[in-house]
C-alpha cells in the first residue's frame, strides 16, 4: 500500500488476500450479534484473530480525551452573545405603494362610472 | 453521551441541555461551558478519528463549538445530535479540501498501558498502519467505521446522528472492514 497516494480511496481491483474476506458470520460477530465460538471454520478464526488485534488498537483510540486546555480556549473565544433567531415574517396584508396607487385609480374609476350613470 | 460517541440519551438529558441553552440565550455565556464539557470528548474523538491529526481535531472542535454558540437559537431537537452534525460536516469538508500526506499521532500524551517496550512498539506500529489504512477509505466508510469501532457507537445511534438507516450503515461498516482487512492483512495476518 506504500505505492498509493495517501488519502486516496482504496482502489477497486482484485486483491491477492492472505486472509479470507470476512464472512457474514464474522461480520455478525464484529457487530456483536454472534459469539466468537460460532465461527466454525479455520478461515473465520484466522480473520477473527486479525480483527481482535485491530479492535484492540481501536479501543486505545477510544480512550483519548480532549486536551485539557481546549475547553477553556473555546469558552474564552466566545465573544458575542449567540444570535437569537429572527421572528417569523408577518404573513398578514401589507399595503405597498403600487397597490395603493392601483387601488386609488380603481376607486376613482368606480366613482366616475357611478356619477356618469346618475347624471344619465 | 458519556464515555465515547454521542449515545441515545434519556429525555431528561435532552431537557437538561435545553435548559442550559435557554440560560445561554438569556445572556449566560458561562453556561455554554457545561455543554462544552459534556460533549467535547466524544466530538474530539470523532474529529481525531476522521482526520488523524490532533491539531486539526482541535481546530475543528473549536470552530464547531463557536458555530454552535452563534447559532444556538436555531437548535431544534437534541443538542448533541445537532452539534455532532456540525463537527461531522466540518471533518468531511476538511477531508475534501486537504490531501493528507502523513498521519500523525506524535502528540499522543496518553499514558501507556503496554507491558513491555517491545509490545508498545508493535502496537504503535499497528496504530499507525490502522490510521494510514483508514485515511485511504472513502469518507462515508471511514466515518461509519470510526463511529462503530473507535467510538463504540451503536448502529441505532449512528442512524440518528447521521440521519440514515441501520441497514445502510451496516453496509458501510462491512465494506470498510473488507477494505481495511485487505490493506492490513499483508503485514499483520
Amino acid at each position: 500500500m506504500t505505492d498509493e497516494t495517501p488519502g486516496a480511496p482504496a482502489p477497486e481491483r482484485p486483491i491477492h488476500r492472505k486472509t479470507p474476506p470476512a464472512t457474514p458470520m464474522v461480520q455478525a460477530w464484529l457487530d456483536g450479534e454472534e459469539p466468537r465460538d460460532h465461527l466454525a471454520t479455520a478461515d473465520e478464526q484466522e480473520t477473527a484473530e486479525l480483527w481482535t488485534r485491530i479492535n484492540s488498537e481501536a479501543a486505545q483510540l477510544r480512550r483519548r480525551n480532549t486536551p485539557i486546555h481546549l475547553q477553556s480556549k473555546i469558552l474564552n473565544s466566545l465573544t458575542d452573545l449567540p444570535a437569537i433567531p429572527d421572528a417569523p415574517p408577518d404573513k398578514g396584508f401589507r399595503l405597498t405603494t403600487p397597490a395603493a396607487v392601483i387601488g386609488g385609480v380603481v376607486i376613482v374609476a368606480i366613482g366616475a362610472l357611478l356619477g356618469f350613470m346618475l347624471v344619465r | 453521551m458519556t464515555t465515547s460517541a454521542p449515545t441515545v440519551e434519556p429525555l431528561d438529558q435532552a431537557d437538561a441541555d435545553q435548559e442550559i441553552i435557554t440560560r445561554v440565550l438569556a445572556g449566560s455565556k458561562d453556561a455554554f461551558g457545561v455543554l462544552i464539557q459534556r460533549y467535547s470528548d466524544p466530538l474530539y474523538r470523532h474529529a481525531l478519528g476522521m482526520t488523524g491529526s490532533p491539531d486539526v481535531a482541535e481546530d475543528i472542535l473549536q470552530a464547531s463549538f463557536i458555530k454552535a454558540y452563534q447559532h444556538l437559537g436555531e437548535v431544534r431537537g437534541r443538542f448533541d445530535a445537532w452539534v455532532f452534525r456540525i463537527v461531522a460536516n466540518s471533518c468531511k469538508d476538511w477531508l475534501k479540501n486537504i490531501r493528507r500526506t502523513h498521519v500523525s499521532y506524535e502528540d499522543d500524551d496518553q499514558p501507556s498501558s503496554f507491558s513491555t517496550p517491545e509490545e508498545e512498539m508493535d502496537r504503535n506500529e499497528l496504530r499507525t498502519d490502522l490510521e494510514y489504512a483508514l485515511a485511504r477509505l472513502p469518507e462515508s466508510l471511514r466515518e461509519a467505521f470510526v463511529m462503530k469501532h473507535v467510538e463504540g457507537t451503536s448502529y441505532e445511534e449512528m442512524a440518528v446522528l447521521l440521519e440514515t438507516t441501520v441497514g445502510a450503515l451496516k453496509m458501510r461498516v462491512h465494506r470498510a472492514r473488507e477494505s481495511l482487512q485487505a490493506l492490513l492483512e499483508e503485514k499483520y495476518a
